[in-house]
Formats: C-alpha cells, structure tokens, sequence
C-alpha cells in the first residue's frame, strides 16, 4: 500500500462518511425538515440570513437537532483522536482515553455532585465541571504515582498506575451510589453515556478543549510514529520521549475529560474507530490522527442516530450503542483486513 | 581528530558495575569490534555512546563531549542500530527509514525533499527499492535487517554504531550484511564501531578489535594480537584453536576435547 496514495484515498472517502453522518443526524427524527432546506436554514444561520424553514421547524433544528449532532461529532472525534494518541504513546493497542482514569474520576465526580447537590440548575451546571475536576485529578494522581515509580520504569509504570487510580476511584463511586440508592437511576444514565439534552452551551464548553487538543495531537503526528520503535531507539534518534509523551498525554486527556464532562462515559470510540483506520490505512499516525478525529466524529453521530431511533420515542443510552453495534462491526473488520498486505 | 574516544567510562547498572574505566578512541573511517563474552559491557558501552545510559567519565564524540552535546545533534552524529529493534509491522520499509530522518527535523516539522532523497539513497544502497512499500511483518529477517539499517543510514551520522548486526542471520546473511557496512564505510566514510560475537568475522572485516571482559578492556589490536587462544581461553572459557587461513584471516574454531 503507498501512502500517499492512502492519504489521497481515505481522506476524501472519511469526509464523506462525516457529511453523510452529519446529514443522517440533523434529518432523522419525528418531524420532517427536508435535507435541502436544512442545509440552506443552516447556512442562513451562520451568516445571519433568513432561514427557509417554518418557525418551529427551525428551532427544531437549530435549538434540538443541530447542537446535538455537532457535540456528538466533536466528542466522538475527540475520542477517536485520544485513543489513538495514547495506543501510540503507550505502544499498547487496548490503551483508551480512559487509560490514566479519566472516566473513573469524571464518574466520582458527577456521582457526588448527583448525590449530595441539591437538586436545581445549579446542580445541572456543576455536573460537567465535577466531572471534568474528576478526571483531572485522576489523571494527575495517575501520572505522579507512575513517575514515582521511576522514569526507567517508562511506560508501564504508568498504564499499572492509570489501572490503580481507576480501581481506587471506581470503588469510591460505587460506594457514594450505594449510599445514595435514590439517585441511582440518574447515576448510571450518565455513566451510559448521554448526548440528549446537548444544546449550544455543552458545544461551547466541549469545542476549544477539543479544537486545541486536535491541534496539538495532529501536530505529533510524526513523532508519534517515532516512538513506535521504542523510547530507547526514539531517544537515539534524538526524541525527547518523556517530553512527547508528556504533551501527548496532557493534550488527550484534557480534551477527553472535557469530553466527557458534557457526554458522560461513552465506550469503544476511542479503540474501534483508530483500529478500523488502523486495519484499512495502515498504522503510520500521519494518516491514523486526522482520519481518527473525522471517522470517530462521523461514527459517534451515527450511532446517536441509531440511539434514538431503535426505540423511539424512547432513546437508548448512547455508550450502549457504541459497543452494541461496534463490536460486532469491529469484528467483522478484523476478520476481513488482517494481514492481506 | 579523532571520531569516538572514551575516557574511563563507568557505567553502572542496578548496582553492579557493568563497564568499568573503559578507555579508546575510534580513528575517522576506521572499523573497530568491540568483542568478549556475554557481559562483557560491550551493548552497554554502545548504549553509553548512543546517550541512553548514565555515565561517568567522558566521551567525547568528533572532538566534542557527548555531554555537551544536544541530543538531536548526537543523533545527528552517531547512529545506533539495536541487537533486537522494535519493529513496528504495520508500517511501510519507507516510512521506517524515513525515521532515520527525525534528528534533521524540527519538532514539528515534516520531511522535505532532502529527507525523501537522503531515503531513496538508503533504500538504493540496501537492496530494498522493491520493498519500499512492502510492511515490516512480511520481510524476513535478513530483510529487516537491512531496513533498520537503512534507517540508520537515512539519519546520515557519520559515526554507525551496530550492535550484534549479524545476530540471527544465516552465514550468506552475515556476510552480505557486513559487506553493505563495509562498503558504505568506503563510500560514505563511515566511522563503525559494532559488537560482535563471531571472532571469525570480527577478524576478518574490523581493522581492530577491542576485547571486553567484566566491563574492562582487556585487549586491543589487529585480529592476529587479540584473537590467540591464550586470551580466548582465559576471558571466553572456551576451547579453540586458531587456524591461519591465508587470505581470510584467522579462523576461530571450537575444539570439543574427548577423552
């Protein structure tokens, strides 16, 4: 396979599966717009014009559907991006943003705030900013305790200190639910995953972590790469490993507790989406990185597309949905690609 | 001027002093085998060479020390090819050479033209031009061993550190690969310095071989100084004879006495 030619191949077929996601995502629903008149209302919007659609059509789009199709992409891109990121900073195929913690400490801290805040709209404000503390103290801890073991103890101090802190945490979460049996329904509908009561404020809260994480991810594309020999043959090669792994860390985890702060703990994006480019484009993260973030933001709006259609009027739990019906499809892939180069 | 030189390095690890006031130098262009047995420190004193492991002492690579040196631009200066590289299957024999190239770039730059050529010339000099977009996991082992040192090549150091570079090859493979580092050594002029454990080899294509024992230099000089059965028996604990084979060098031979 030429790369080059991947490049010029798989980048064109993903932005084309996104379109068609973002499309799928915005049209499918109990009321009716029209894909034409939705793209035009949507361009209306962003250049403040008049918008074809009826009054009521245009809130649904632009108040309802919209909002949650885009907070979708720029968290399922996020995930896509941040699990491939870690798989190459850890050399470690199962490696996923939630590695170093991350939805451990975001899920204690949402725990508590449902638990022990009164309910009001206070609460729904200091849910997001729980978890996202949450994950960031996880993540912190993970990383002190894994260089504590010794920088020579390299990447495997860290991934045995990520596996510590999730345990410590979880069994700290699991705790605060049993003690507060009442809000357990509420609990684990976050932990699930939820996308359903996204509006502009949860885009606005999630897009510039996630912007500058995409950046800064993409922009380690190469060295990424490096570190796929080793630290010690990337050192020789006159890398920097820590500092890499450093930046590569931080920028996927920040964006990731971001992530998960207004989308709850949604599952497998992070290890489905890069490995399925991984079986269809090659392994180089020049190509891996950018095609993460496109196909794990179409994927995601797919699979909330699904999510609230299979059951409708009812909605099924989106993290429900990535693994329902990414396993299976991942499988499928596995099964088809492996070792034909 | 020389190209290398070392200047009682110590390197310890987990306590135990692996190579101990070890002292040479390396001429520009000249082959030098670091030899002994299994312990002996020599991976160890390429790694210390290479800016992988902490030491004491001074090393001084092209005149400068290595201490002093940033460790992009030691990489611009030495190369180092592992006994056993990671080898990452899923990607192209091009765009792990094009890897040699990472110490001729910014942190966030990408390759340019210059770096493309400097790889066409690595995969020219190795044999690999019809590899180039083949994967690592489908080459075999002699194939991948002249990828990574295409690799090493790419990143254009004029110092090659191998370690073990004919490790797991048959006899043919041995001897090609070391006839690919010899000449590059002439083309490129190339200063080498690579463990070895074939004395056979060592002899035959290193200009001067230095052997270890318990991380100390024991010995140094052309193959018929060091390689007597005298120091083989003492620092290998081996049974061999030496068999003078005009034109080749010598031969090390096992001997299995009987009684």
């Amino acid at each position: 396979m030429i790369r080059s030619a991947g490049a010029r191949l798989w980048l064109p077929a993903a932005l084309v599966f996104l379109a068609a996601a973002l499309l799928a995502g915005v049209l499918v629903g109990p009321v009716n717009l029209g894909a034409l008149d939705v793209v035009r209302a949507t361009f209306a919007h962003v250049f403040g014009l008049h918008s074809p659609l009826s009054g009521a059509d245009d809130s649904i789009l632009w108040e309802l559907r919209l909002p949650r199709v885009i907070l979708a992409a720029i968290v399922g891109g996020t995930l896509a991006a941040a699990g491939a990121s870690y798989q190459g900073v850890f050399r470690n195929p199962l490696a996923d943003p939630y590695l170093l913690g991350a939805a451990a400490g975001a899920g204690l801290g949402a725990t508590l705030v449902v638990a022990y805040a009164p309910a009001s709209a206070v609460t729904k404000d200091l849910l997001p900013l729980a978890a996202f503390v949450g994950a960031g103290i996880a993540v912190i801890a993970a990383y002190v305790l894994g260089r504590s073991a010794g920088a020579a103890a390299g990447s495997a101090a860290l991934v045995l200190a990520g596996v510590t802190i999730t345990s410590f945490f979880t069994a700290l979460q699991t705790f605060v639910q049993q003690q507060n049996v009442d809000t357990v329904q509420e609990i684990y509908s976050w932990l699930l995953g939820r996308l359903a009561t996204a509006g502009w404020r949860d885009v606005g809260i999630v897009l510039p972590y996630a912007a500058v994480s995409w950046a800064v991810l993409i922009a380690h594309r190469r060295l990424l790469d490096v570190l796929a020999v080793g630290d010690d043959e990337a050192a020789a090669l006159g890398v920097n490993v820590a500092r890499v792994r450093l930046l590569v860390v931080v920028a996927a985890t920040i964006a990731t507790a971001a992530a998960v702060a207004v989308s709850g703990l949604i599952g497998f994006v992070g290890i489905i989406v890069p490995h399925t480019i991984r079986l269809l484009a090659g392994g180089s993260y020049r190509l891996l990185l950018p095609l993460s973030v496109i196909v794990g933001a179409g994927f995601l709006v797919f699979a909330d597309v699904i999510a609230r259609t299979v059951m409708a009027p009812a909605e099924l739990p989106i993290g429900v949905v990535t693994m329902f019906f990414g396993a299976p499809f991942f499988a499928v892939v596995l099964r088809t690609s492996r070792r034909t180069g | 001027m020389t190209a290398l030189a070392l200047n009682d390095v110590c390197v310890s690890l987990g306590g135990a002093r692996v190579v101990d006031r070890l002292s040479f130098d390396v001429e520009p262009g000249e082959w030098v085998a670091l030899i002994g047995p299994n312990g002996a420190g020599k991976t160890t004193a390429l790694r210390a060479l290479a800016g992988l492991v902490h030491y004491d002492g001074r090393i001084r690579v092209l005149q400068d020390d290595a201490r002093t040196v940033a460790r992009k631009e030691l990489a611009r200066r030495v190369a180092l090819v592992p006994q056993v590289p990671l080898v990452p299957g899923d990607m192209t024999v091009r765009g792990y050479v094009l890897l040699g190239r990472t110490p001729h770039l910014s942190y966030f730059g990408t390759e340019r033209r210059t770096d493309q050529h400097a790889v066409d010339m690595a995969l020219e000099q190795l044999d690999l031009v019809p590899f180039a977009d083949r994967r690592l996991d489908t080459l075999s082992g002699g194939e991948r061993q002249r990828a990574t040192l295409a690799r090493a090549l790419a990143q254009d150091a004029p110092v090659l550190l191998l370690d073990e570079p004919t490790a797991a090859l048959d006899m043919g493979r041995q001897q090609q690969v070391l006839e690919i580092v010899d000449r590059l050594r002439a083309n490129r002029g190339l200063t080498v310095l690579s463990t070895m454990h074939d004395l056979t080899l060592a002899g035959q294509y290193a200009d001067r071989l230095l052997l270890l024992d318990g991380g100390r230099l024991v010995a140094a000089g052309t193959a018929d100084e060091v390689l007597t059965r005298a120091l083989i028996t003492e620092h290998y604990g081996a049974e061999v004879e030496i068999v003078d084979a005009p034109g080749s060098g010598f031969v090390v031979v096992p001997v299995r006495r009987t009684e």
